[in-house]
């Protein structure tokens, strides 16, 4: 895998899912795409801005000729919006078009973009701050020896859960050997679930996995190494893989202090 | 207003399979959104003789990012650079990060890293996940020591999520705790993917409804309400927003076989 040059930083999309606009009312249009064609999303937004709706948020994603498009304007008093609708469905390509409006000035939370999906597989999405609350709590409340204990089997129990969908792509891909679906699925889906930069290197049959910005290290600090969580998870995903026990020690915590987290794997080969 | 639920689907984490095929995928910086600027980009695909796989695209304020794979199989090695120098070249782009699928057939973005939800990162849990957790910690403690710790679990969690939730308010300039809860916390729910929810304020009480939550429907069949982390969210989130105790009880359970899962809050 390469990415362009050592000095480029990420520039994520965000995903629209809530927009901030404060004084100002909004709207979302969704689009249904029943069939792609170069200059679709120009005569979508010429829609918008031909009545002066100022478009705070545009997304738009097709894939093999279909897709969605969501636009979230800014709604000025007179725009007739069952007119804009009609124009929306007539352009070509178009198929329904839905439309919610905020229910307070300033703040658009969308409805409609529920549930979330990787290809059949329903997602949910978990903030930063929930693990951080938890983990804090769990530990005033029990000590850090039990609470980083209840983390770890947390993280366990999710890590042979999310390995579930990696067998179910390796089928698809026709991955078979384990070493391959950890490397080329399990890896990379980490840090496309949010979770952290994977990455893995073998060096006399001990596997060094390095995690940049892990979630579980993200604004905490600890004197030691401390993502419990984060242990759990690879060590029930890896068993489930290999279908046998392996070993796993935190020995970098960006929560130390260390520039990223990194884990000390051992895989009995079969 | 709300118009009847559609569910319109938007895919979260990128994973693309094309089996057989050499994929490549292309992050694009938008500097200057401009009308045209994505038939830019597809006509220089299709001068290249490439078939688009996946596109999107995203601008807020006149800047944004495309994201989009292409098959580059039989293509000379040269083609990532080609196609880097064509997409430069064109007005209103900036960066351009690229990955190359290391198995044919597979690509899973890395590019796209954090995920974020304004100024809070995000990262996704499997149904699958939740399920597996779930039903081997409840074989592992039992029931009933599974239930009380999910509900702790889910407690803590849920004063968390309120941080955020009073975050967004506060910039939406919303500061009411009755406000927070019903334009903020409701929606917040469903725009998490965890369940449609909607909100009825009464008397010291509010009945909250979900559809579609993610735990009963992740659980097995029961004889009784059964989403003790719902419960534990909910009256996490609440303590936080109210700043006063809250008490939730679980009225109905679409895993006891209600149509949908309901939720009353005594404060």
């Amino acid at each position: 895998m390469t990415r362009g040059s050592p000095e480029d930083r990420y520039f994520p999309i965000e995903i629209p899912i809530l927009t901030i606009s404060p004084g100002k009312k909004l709207s979302i249009f969704y689009l249904e795409v029943l069939r792609d064609r170069p200059g679709i999303l120009a005569e979508v937004t010429e829609e918008f801005s031909s009545r002066g709706m100022n478009i705070v948020h545009s997304l738009a994603h097709v894939e093999e000729g279909k897709g969605l498009i969501i636009i979230v304007a800014e709604r000025p008093d007179g725009v007739n919006i069952e007119e804009l609708k009609g124009h929306l469905g007539s352009i070509e390509g178009i198929g329904s078009v839905e439309y919610e409006e905020s229910h307070i000035e300033g703040l658009l939370i969308p409805y409609h973009l529920f549930p979330f999906l990787r290809g059949t597989v329903r997602l949910v999405a978990l903030n930063a701050k929930a693990i951080t609350s938890l983990s804090e709590e769990l530990s005033k409340i029990l000590g850090s020896s039990a609470s980083g204990a209840i983390l770890f089997r947390i993280g366990y129990e999710m890590g042979k859960g999310f390995v579930i969908g990696h067998l179910k792509i390796a089928e698809r891909v026709g991955i078979k050997d384990p070493f391959e679906i950890l490397r080329h699925i399990s890896v990379p889906l980490y840090a496309s679930s949010g979770y952290g930069i994977a990455s893995l290197e073998e060096a006399g049959g001990v596997f060094s996995l390095r995690i940049r910005e892990n979630f579980e290290a993200v604004d905490r600090k600890s004197k030691e190494p401390s993502c419990y969580m984060t242990k759990g998870m690879w060590k029930g995903g890896l068993e489930r893989i290999f279908n046998r026990s392996i070993s796993i020690e935190e020995v970098k915590c960006k929560a130390r202090g260390d520039e990223y987290c990194e884990f000390k794997i051992e895989i009995p080969r079969g | 207003m709300r118009e009847g639920s559609a569910g319109f689907r938007v895919p979260l984490t990128r994973v693309t399979i094309s089996p057989g095929d050499r994929l490549a995928a292309f992050l694009i910086e938008v500097t200057r959104d401009r009308m045209g600027i994505i038939r830019d980009i597809t006509d220089v695909l299709r001068d290249l003789g490439l078939n688009l796989h996946n596109i999107s695209a995203y601008a807020e304020g006149g800047k944004g990012a495309i994201y989009l794979v292409v098959n580059v199989s039989g293509k000379p090695e040269s083609i990532v650079s080609d196609i880097r120098n064509k997409f430069s070249s064109i007005d209103g782009i900036g960066r351009i990060l690229y990955q190359i699928s290391e198995k044919d057939g597979l690509l899973i973005d890395t590019l796209n890293f954090p995920l974020m939800r304004y100024d809070d990162r995000i990262f996704t849990l499997t149904e699958e996940a939740w399920k597996t957790l779930t039903s081997d910690l409840t074989a592992i403690l039992g029931s009933e020591a599974y239930h009380a710790i999910i509900y702790r679990i889910g407690y803590e969690m849920g004063k968390g999520f309120a941080e955020n939730y009073v975050d967004i308010a506060r910039r939406a300039g919303i500061e009411e705790p009755m406000d927070v809860i019903r334009y903020v916390m409701s929606g917040m729910l469903a725009a998490s993917g965890w369940g449609r929810s909607s909100l009825e304020i009464g008397e010291n009480s509010l009945r909250i409804k979900i559809e579609e939550n993610l735990e009963a429907e992740a659980s097995p069949k029961s004889n009784e309400p059964s989403c003790y982390f719902t419960k534990g969210v909910i009256t996490g989130a609440l303590t936080r927003i109210l700043r006063s105790p809250v008490e939730v009880r679980e009225t109905r359970c679409k895993a006891a076989g209600d149509e949908y899962c309901e939720f009353i809050a005594r404060y």
